[in-house]
């Protein structure tokens, strides 16, 4: 069976996503150092582990392995990977696109030390010595052999690619700092503070955020404060928009309560 | 179980060490740590409260978030919890040293108000939905959408739908 995974490398029996990596360079007209083969490798077993490049654009939307996605990705490294004295990637989990998780890589003599950054989230690293990779101590990219493939593989997705991963799809069932991925109750408390009218344009802006602004418990609070001031609905049109959605009988109750007093 | 006054006694002198989702940790006394609900809860729970407590893990929140929390608690660590009516003030004011503290980077706001909500600061979780609050008002949904990044996922027709609802809400 032909390799599939990095660590399947054997001399002479290479994965088509090594190849891949191999004709990068040689297409940009790369002579690459040690290093920079290795976060090449780095690259590839993220990709292995899910991740995608954070500015692509795939379709596939899960971060499970995909060989064809995998296939697709490992033909080029991601622009500025290489930086003046450091590598940077960044890399997200297609189901959880707004967290970001980067890669960065510095020579320190003759390691590679590798920091993993999830924003405010985690960090991970890992130090690699190049040289243990590579059969022979010729640069040359026709004669390039590998070995301990495996050993890379399995250091590099144990400390960094897998507890990444787990961490983001963690964080993402629960909580991201951004205004659309607020849980329910915390937009729910900021719609708390708003007038009727700007919790009625929010509502316009996206399906999620108008969900959250059908929740009751928001309607009798907007009511109970509003009524305290003397102005419940201002028109029979916002009347008619709360109708639409959904508060009908809350409103209704408070609205006769009202008049009844 | 621990009475409220208790805890106060030991609470100047006992320290806990507040680890960030970096492993930064920070020291701070009894009484600025259980300005959370969720601290104070733990340590009742747990009775802690005269054991030492090197540690308590905060996976979600970073060093920087923890740092304004700790500064916002200190601050307040001796307003009266009765003296506030935490329920919906408009206008929604925030103070002068509590807008400041919070700054105005949107992913710090956030940051802070899923910290405070986690931490279960009812004050400080206020403050983070007022802040947010105040930079909606007033702006139509293509400006709100702009400054949260929202993406518009409504079909045409159900937004032209809603446009014209909202017109003749306007003109009436």
């Amino acid at each position: 069976m032909e390799p599939m995974l990095l660590e399947d490398y054997k001399y002479g029996e290479m994965p088509q996503t090594v190849a891949n990596l191999l004709e990068f360079f040689q297409t940009r007209n790369i002579t690459p150092d040690r290093s920079d083969i290795v976060v090449g490798f780095l690259h590839i077993l993220m990709l292995e582990t899910g991740f995608v490049d954070k500015n692509c654009t795939d379709s596939v939307q899960d971060c499970d392995f995909n060989y064809q996605r995998l296939l697709r990705h490992s033909k080029t490294l991601p622009q500025s990977w290489k930086r003046t004295s450091s590598y940077q990637m960044d890399f997200i989990l297609n189901s959880c696109p707004h967290i970001a998780c980067s890669i960065v890589c510095v020579d320190v003599s003759d390691d590679l030390q590798i920091n993993c950054t999830i924003k405010d989230i985690a960090w991970y690293s890992l130090l690699v010595d190049p040289l243990t990779y590579f059969t022979s101590s010729k640069i040359n990219l026709g004669s390039f052999g590998f070995q301990n493939l495996r050993h890379l593989s399995r250091n590099f997705k144990d400390s960094i690619a897998f507890p990444a991963k787990t961490e983001i799809v963690n964080t993402c069932k629960g909580i991201c700092a951004c205004f659309q991925h607020l849980p329910q109750e915390l937009l729910v408390k900021i719609m708390c503070y708003l007038e009727t009218e700007d919790v009625l344009r929010l509502a316009e802006t996206c399906r999620d955020v108008c969900l959250s602004a059908q929740d009751s418990s928001l309607w009798v609070k907007l009511l109970h404060r509003d009524s305290r001031r003397k102005h419940i609905v201002k028109s029979y049109g916002e009347l008619k928009f709360l109708y639409k959605i959904k508060f009908a009988p809350i409103l209704n109750k408070i609205l006769n309560r009202q008049r009844v007093l | 179980m621990l009475e409220d006054g208790d805890l106060s006694v030991v609470s100047d002198t006992k320290t806990i060490g507040l680890k960030s989702c970096e492993g930064e940790i920070f020291t701070v006394s009894f009484r600025v740590a259980t300005m959370s609900n969720t601290i104070k809860n733990m340590i009742e729970d747990l009775n802690l409260e005269d054991g030492i407590i090197e540690e308590v893990p905060l996976k979600n929140i970073s060093s920087h978030t923890l740092k304004k929390i700790i500064e916002y608690c200190e601050y307040h660590v001796d307003d009266d919890p009765d003296d506030q009516d935490w329920e919906f003030s408009t206008p929604t004011t925030v103070s002068d040293w509590d807008s400041k503290l919070i700054g105005t980077d949107q992913e710090e706001i956030f940051a802070l108000i899923l910290a405070a909500n986690f931490l279960d600061i009812p004050s400080l979780l206020d403050v983070g939905c007022k802040t947010v609050a105040n930079m909606i008002k007033g702006k139509e949904p293509e400006e709100i959408r702009k400054i949260f990044n929202i993406e518009n996922d409504f079909t045409p027709e159900e937004e032209e739908e809603m446009r014209a609802e909202y017109a003749w809400l306007k003109d009436d």
